[in-house]
C-alpha cells in the first residue's frame, strides 16, 4: 500500500514521464497522440485567431449563397455566416403594430408633431445599400435599407437656434442614442421602415429605426419612439458603458474597419 | 497485460476487489460480487461541477448566439455577464481537483490520457473489435475526446478573453477570435454529445460517475489492462451499497 502511494504520486508529479527516469516504460509504439491532439487543437485556435477575418470573410462568401443575412435559415446559424446578429437589451423585443405606430418629434422644436407610419411612408423615400458594421466586429455587407432621411423629418418639426443636437428614444423603454445637429443632417442618416425588400421586422427595429450608416451599428437604435431636439446630448445606452458617443465605422471606439461610405 | 500502456510492478494487486453484501442477488451466485472503484469524490465532484458550468456556458451562449432564443430572453447584457462569469470559473473544478491533496487519482487520469499505444490505435481503427487487452481505465475514444474538451475549452477560454477585454487588440483578432470562439463551441457542442451518447449507451459507465464504483466483470469486458494501475479503495472495506 505504501509502495503504491509513492508509485502513484510520482506519476502525479509527472517524475516517470520518461522511460529513464525511473518511471514505467511506456509500450514501444507508444505515442502521446492525447497530448498532440490537445495541443494541436490549442495551436489551431491560436492561429485562426490571428487570421480569422481573412478566414471570417473566406467563410462569409462561401455561407453568403446559403445563408440569409437578416437571420432565417439554418445556414445563417453557421460560424462566420454573414448575418446580423440580434440584439435587445430589455426583455424581448417590443411588439409595435404599424397601425398603432407613431413618432413624437418634440423638445427644442416650434413644431411639435407626431408622426404615424402612414405619413413617415408619404414622406420622400430615400434608399441606401451599405455594409452594417458592428462595433464587436461582425459585418453584414451590402444591406439595402429604404425610409426617411432623418433632416425631413426635423424640418417638419423645425428645430429652434438653440437646438444642437437630437436625442432618440425607443419603444423598449430603455435604449437611448443621439447625433449631434449636423450628423442629423446628412444624406446617409435614415428613419428607415423597410431593409433587404421587406418592410422592416421586429427583431431588427421595426416598425422604424435610426440607421445612421457611417457609424457602428449602436448608433442605429432599433424601435425607434421619439426624436427630441435637444441643447446637448446625453451618452446613449452603450455609451454609458464605454463605447464612443461619435460611433464613426473605423475611426472611433479603438477599430480601424474598413470606413462605410 | 502485455499491451498494457503503462505496465506496472504492483499487478493485480492494486486491484483488490471489494466483496458486495452479502444479500445481493447476483447472477453468480455462490461468488462474491465484485466492484471497483473507477471515480473517487474528487474526480465526481470534479466531473458533476465542471458539467454544470459547460452546461451552464451552453444555454447562454445559445441565447446570445441564435436570435429567436435571444429573443426570448433579451436582457442581453446581463445574459452575457452570466455567459463571461460562467466562463471565466469553468476550469476553477478542475484546478480545485489537480492542485489538492485529494487529487491524485485525478492527476493519474490527467496522465494516462496523454499516450496512446499502438493496440490502442488498432482498437480506435477497427472501431472497438481489436485490441481490447489494451484497454486500460481509459479506452482510446476516451483519451481522445478528453483531450479535445480540454483544447477546445481553452480555445474557448482564451478566445472569450479577448472578445470580453480585448479592446486594446487589433480589429482583426477581436474578429478571428469571435469566429474562431464560434467555431469551437459548435465542436465542443458535437464532442458532449457525443461523450452524453456513449455514457447513455453504457450505463455501467454513467453509474461508475454517480456512485464511483464499477463491476468487476465491467472491468474484464472494458478495461483488462487497468488491472494494476490503481490504488485500492481507500474505503474498499465496508463501502456503501
Amino acid at each position: 500500500m505504501e509502495e503504491m502511494s509513492d508509485h502513484r504520486l510520482s506519476i502525479g508529479t509527472g517524475r516517470a514521464e520518461g522511460p529513464d527516469e525511473g518511471g514505467p516504460a511506456p509500450a514501444p509504439g507508444t505515442r502521446p497522440l492525447g497530448r498532440r491532439l490537445f495541443l494541436g487543437i490549442v495551436g489551431a485556435g491560436a492561429i485562426g485567431t490571428v487570421f480569422g477575418q481573412q478566414l471570417q470573410s473566406w467563410v462569409g462568401s462561401a455561407l453568403s449563397s446559403l445563408a440569409n443575412p437578416a437571420g432565417g435559415g439554418l445556414a445563417a446559424l453557421l460560424p462566420g455566416a454573414d448575418r446580423f446578429r440580434l440584439y435587445t437589451v430589455t426583455s424581448g423585443f417590443p411588439e409595435v403594430h404599424r397601425a398603432a405606430y407613431r413618432l413624437s418629434v418634440g423638445g427644442l422644436v416650434s413644431n411639435p408633431v407626431t408622426l404615424t407610419y402612414a405619413e413617415l411612408l408619404s414622406l420622400p423615400r430615400t434608399q441606401l445599400t451599405r455594409d452594417f458594421q458592428c462595433v464587436t466586429g461582425w459585418r453584414v455587407p451590402g444591406v439595402h435599407w429604404a425610409g426617411v432621411l432623418l433632416r425631413d423629418v426635423l424640418a417638419l418639426a423645425r428645430p429652434t437656434a438653440a437646438a444642437k443636437a437630437v436625442a432618440f428614444g425607443s419603444y423598449d423603454g430603455v435604449y437611448t442614442e443621439s447625433l449631434t445637429l449636423s450628423e442629423a443632417h446628412r444624406s446617409d442618416v435614415l428613419l428607415a421602415y423597410e431593409m433587404l425588400g421587406k418592410p422592416l421586422s421586429t427583431p431588427h427595429g421595426g416598425p422604424v429605426r435610426l440607421y445612421v450608416a457611417p457609424m457602428y451599428g449602436y448608433k442605429s437604435a432599433k424601435w425607434l419612439s421619439s426624436i427630441t431636439l435637444v441643447e446637448q446630448a446625453k451618452p446613449g445606452f452603450w455609451e454609458q458603458q464605454g463605447y464612443a458617443v461619435q460611433a464613426w465605422v473605423g475611426r472611433s471606439n479603438g477599430r480601424n474597419d474598413a470606413p462605410i461610405a | 497485460m502485455a499491451a498494457t500502456t503503462h505496465p506496472s510492478p504492483e499487478g493485480a494487486e492494486g486491484h483488490r476487489p471489494a466483496a458486495a453484501p452479502a444479500k445481493g442477488a447476483e447472477p453468480g451466485a455462490g461468488r462474491p460480487a465484485l466492484r471497483t472503484l473507477r471515480f473517487d469524490l474528487t474526480e465526481r465532484v470534479v466531473h458533476w461541477t465542471s458539467a454544470v458550468v459547460v452546461l451552464s456556458l451552453t444555454a447562454t451562449g445559445a441565447f446570445l448566439y441564435v436570435p429567436s432564443l435571444g429573443t426570448l430572453v433579451g436582457h442581453r447584457l446581463a445574459v452575457e455577464d452570466a455567459h463571461v462569469w460562467a466562463g471565466v470559473a469553468v476550469f476553477a473544478p478542475v484546478l480545485g481537483g489537480v492542485l489538492g491533496p485529494w487529487g491524485r487519482r485525478l492527476r493519474h487520469d490527467l496522465h494516462q490520457v496523454r499516450d496512446l499505444g499502438p493496440d490502442e490505435l488498432d482498437w480506435l481503427r477497427s472501431l472497438g473489435r481489436l485490441g481490447r487487452s489494451a484497454l486500460g481505465k481509459f479506452n482510446p475514444g476516451q483519451k481522445l475526446s478528453t483531450n479535445a474538451m480540454a483544447g477546445l475549452l481553452v480555445v474557448l477560454f482564451a478566445t472569450g478573453l479577448v472578445m470580453r477585454w480585448g479592446n486594446f487588440m487589433p480589429v482583426g483578432m477581436r474578429t478571428g477570435a469571435t469566429f474562431v470562439h464560434d467555431v469551437s463551441a459548435f465542436a465542443l457542442l458535437a464532442v458532449v454529445l457525443g461523450h452524453i451518447g456513449f455514457a447513455l449507451s453504457h450505463p455501467n459507465a454513467l453509474r461508475s460517475m454517480v456512485t464511483g464504483w464499477v463491476p468487476a466483470r465491467w472491468v474484464q469486458r472494458h478495461a483488462p489492462a487497468w488491472q494494476g494501475e490503481e490504488l485500492p479503495p481507500r474505503s474498499a472495506r465496508g463501502e456503501p451499497r
